[in-house]
């Protein structure tokens, strides 16, 4: 048994070391010279730099620092909205009486199942009858409508596990309603706001093909950007791109290592649904 | 008395209602309609500029004539077909490999999830530079090993570009369909590995009659995810292959982005889209009746 664990020890050691070389392989990169990126493979940087870093921050007036604050607004304000919206409704569906609830609970599951690639071109046509393309409000309103509706699942579910005779007790020592649901409701629902909050800040932060088609040229993200880059720009070097991607992903991955709990369980039922 | 009552409780209700009238205002404007409008613009010749003509079918009859679409659906499902098992073996051999207590087996999994949460663009990036022809350090390897005498162009040639973000996909995905089948190992009850201890069993016996058929639904669900997810692919080709060599790696969702706001054929990737959503509805079927019946 020792020696059959010894194995699986050595072996995830192998498979882990492969996990995080790709991301290894981009960092060091992004912090060697243009010299030693084109002049061989290095494992460990001979000359540790951070001009990959400031070359990116500084191109076209730091037009980067324009697309991350972009990113941001985006996030917090996303989340802010998805989070009040699923709160309130996910409260609402469990534990109060709604004219035509099933038929509004059938709408939303049929929204989880229906993805924003394949309404690209209607939506694109109704953000410019209302004139908001290219917009922060615009490209929030879709974060929301595609993130709403497992959202509001997840809080109905956590509001379910709530039991209403806890709902009765305070009732009956007087408590009212706006104090029923501040002091007996939130804090029990609160794993499910969380979980619903860090659903919504991964998929808005890792978003492209929104910003890309609803963005325009006036709310590029810091993805957009950085693919434009890419796509676009023969004369950039693999530091600077390399460099973008680790800029890329550290907030998600601090973001990730904090709440591990709730990303695994958002990401889960997200997909499962 | 009672009309007062049945009053008051209709004012009740009215105002339950504002709980989740924010949901429905945002649902109705930007799903609902846009989700009509989809298949009303998909009935008419809609530019950009112009009068809007009613055609009819005209646009469906086309899609299905145009090889394009049909090439971008078959490499869709080429790739679905290809990533699809790829990543479950990986995920699986994982699964195996965490589902052990040892001491610090929670890293182990922490590091298989980590590429799950960071962005596609990113993950195609960082992937993009190691195929790189001439600078990535794949050819440097192969080469030194002597697997190759010469560098490979990986991204320019669609038999070996497709099998090459496969890999990134696999990397990046991996980790989520582990967590899935770690969740379902981990819900089997230990007493019946027991018995089967008593019975006599070794370990290649349980795996096959206790382990795999007890995870198969859960097995049956991480593939159709996967396959629905591999349906809509679009950056991870958009950024590593930009769907060359001359448009053999564009994806469905990639050509339909491409005839909506490159050409602004806005009917024509209307209709485009709407047999996009019967192929997910398809699949979407499946999903729902392999959660339903684990019988099944």
């Amino acid at each position: 048994m020792k020696k059959n664990s010894r194995w699986i020890i050595c072996l995830n050691i192998i498979m882990g070391t492969i996990w995080l070389l790709p991301l290894y392989w981009s960092f060091v990169t992004s912090t060697k010279t243009d010299q030693e990126i084109y002049g061989g493979i290095t494992l460990f940087p001979q000359k540790f730099t951070w001009a990959n870093y400031i070359e990116l921050f500084q191109r076209k007036d730091g037009i980067f620092f324009e697309y991350l604050k972009n990113s941001i607004t985006l996030t917090l304000v996303t989340v802010l909205v998805v989070a009040t919206v699923s709160v309130l409704a996910g409260f609402a569906f469990s534990k109060l009486e709604i004219m035509g609830s099933k038929l509004w609970l059938g709408l939303i599951l049929f929204t989880i199942m229906v993805p924003v690639q394949a309404l690209m071109v209607p939506l694109h046509n109704t953000l410019s009858s209302l004139g908001l393309l290219g917009t922060l409000a615009g490209m929030i309103l879709i974060y929301v409508t595609f993130q709403t509706p497992f959202c509001v699942y997840m809080m109905k579910s956590s509001f379910d596990m709530v039991p209403n005779a806890l709902r009765e007790a305070a009732t009956l020592d007087g408590a009212g309603p706006m104090a029923i649901f501040k002091h007996i409701y939130l804090p029990l629902a609160m794993p499910g706001a969380i979980t619903v909050m860090v659903y919504s800040a991964y998929n808005t932060w890792n978003d492209y093909v929104i910003a890309l088609t609803f963005g325009g040229n006036t709310m590029k993200t810091f993805n957009v950007g950085l693919v434009d880059l890419i796509t676009n720009d023969f004369s950039i070097s693999w530091g600077v791109l390399t460099s973008g991607s680790i800029v890329g992903l550290i907030p998600i991955t601090i973001f990730f290592l904090i709440f591990q709990k709730y990303f695994v369980k958002g990401l889960m039922s997200g997909a499962i649904k | 008395m009672k009309k007062v009552l049945s009053s008051k409780q209709t004012i009740k209700r009215l105002s339950n209602v504002l709980f989740i009238a924010p949901l429905l205002v945002i649902n109705i404007t930007f799903f609902v309609i846009p989700f009509l409008k989809a298949i009303y613009m998909s009935l008419f010749d809609w530019k950009i500029l112009g009068d809007k003509a009613f055609i009819g079918l005209t646009n469906y009859i086309q899609a299905f004539q145009n090889q394009k679409f049909i090439n971008s659906l078959i490499f869709t499902g080429k790739y679905a077909l290809l990533v699809t098992p790829m990543l479950f073996i990986v995920a699986f051999i994982m699964a195996l490999l965490v589902n052990h207590t040892f001491k610090g087996v929670g890293i182990f999994r922490t590091i298989y999830f980590l590429p799950v949460i960071i962005s596609m663009t990113t993950c195609a990036n960082i992937w993009l530079w190691i195929y790189n022809e001439l600078y990535g350090v794949l050819n440097y390897i192969l080469m030194n090993i002597g697997l190759i005498s010469k560098p490979i162009a990986w991204m320019k040639d669609a038999s070996i570009s497709l099998p090459a973000v496969c890999v990134m996909i696999t990397w990046k995905m991996s980790g989520f369909t582990m967590l899935m089948l770690l969740a379902a190992f981990q819900a089997i009850d230990e007493q019946t590995y027991e018995a089967a201890k008593i019975d006599g069993a070794n370990a290649v016996q349980k795996f096959f009659r206790i382990t795999l058929p007890i995870i198969r639904p859960t097995i049956g669900l991480s593939m159709v995810i996967s396959l629905i997810g591999s349906v809509l692919a679009f950056e991870q080709f958009r950024i590593m292959t930009k769907g060359g060599p001359s448009s053999s790696t564009q994806t469905t969702v990639f050509y339909i982005y491409e005839t909506s706001f490159k050409n602004f054929k806005f009917g024509y990737g209307a209709a485009m889209s709407i047999i996009l959503l019967v192929i997910l509805a398809v699949l979407s079927y499946f999903q729902f009746k392999v959660m339903k019946d684990p019988s099944e």
